[in-house]
């Protein structure tokens, strides 16, 4: 169990068709970033490295959609949210805050909308 | 010279936190659903906590600001949700929960401290746990706030 975050391009297929390797190369560069930053910036300590090393980029989606993730195992789920015995240290939901801007103008420069989600895996 | 109308000013996430307070301890709704013993808290709860409780969390915020420095007014996201011993979500969190986001989804309103321009709920937040045996269940959601503060 871990926490996710999903940004998700959804076009017309000729459209898609046509600039699908550009618009991988903006998502998978936007995912790479959030998964630095939120690997690097956080407010817990990171006693084992386990859980900021957990950070990966997955590609998923297909035809007229693509999707990428980006997730992180260990103690994520509950740094993120928060337990009952523990405060929610939030750490990959900021990073998507603070990234997920510059992947949008990126794909409104080609026409391209996207949505994005963050939740539990 | 400047016609900028007016800064926002002073901590416009602590306006954030004011102002779900007030919406949520002036519910009566709310409160039957919480009962005598439940409480809303900020950010921390206290060593012996009693259920069921709402948690108000601060997860990330952003200032919004012209290209000359005004400060027009902070986007924040808040995670706020309710958390009790029960082993279902169905029969007290989801009503509590669902009152709480009549209350706040789509709302606006302005304190002392600030104006609450707009709250709107960005997704939805469930999580389960089982704590010496006890199961404990979280409802609620990450909502987004832009806040324009107004201490002088």
């Amino acid at each position: 169990m871990g926490v996710v975050w999903e940004v998700k391009v959804d076009n017309s297929s000729t459209v898609l068709a046509a600039q699908r390797a550009t618009v991988q190369r903006i998502l998978q560069q936007g995912a790479e970033a959030i998964r630095e930053r939120a690997s690097t910036t956080h407010d817990w300590q990171d006693r084992t490295g386990e859980t900021a090393g957990s950070g990966q980029v997955v590609q998923a989606g297909s035809g007229t959609s693509l999707t990428y993730l980006v997730t992180f195992d260990g103690a994520a789920l509950y740094l993120e949210f928060g337990t009952v015995h523990a405060p929610a240290y939030p750490f990959l939901g900021p990073a998507t805050e603070q990234v997920f801007p510059e992947i949008l103008a990126s794909l409104q420069g080609g026409g391209f909308s996207a949505s994005e989600e963050i939740g539990i895996t | 010279m400047s016609n900028f109308p007016s800064d926002s000013s002073g901590f416009e996430v602590l306006v954030d936190v004011a102002y779900v307070f007030t919406l949520l301890t002036e519910d009566a709704t709310v409160q039957r659903l919480l009962g005598a013993d439940g409480q809303v808290y900020d950010d921390m709860l206290p060593p012996e906590v009693t259920f069921p409780y709402i948690l108000v969390s601060h997860r990330h915020n952003a200032d919004t600001m012209t290209w000359n420095g005004h400060r027009v007014m902070n986007v924040a996201t808040m995670q706020i949700k309710a958390v009790d011993r029960v082993s279902s979500y169905v029969p007290k969190l989801m009503p509590l929960m669902s009152r709480v986001d009549s209350l706040l989804h789509r709302s606006s309103g302005t304190l002392a401290l600030g104006t609450v321009f707009q709250v709107n709920r960005q997704s939805i937040y469930k999580f389960s746990e089982i704590l010496e045996g006890v199961e404990h269940r979280h409802l609620g959601g990450i909502y987004r706030f832009w806040t324009k503060g107004s201490l002088a």
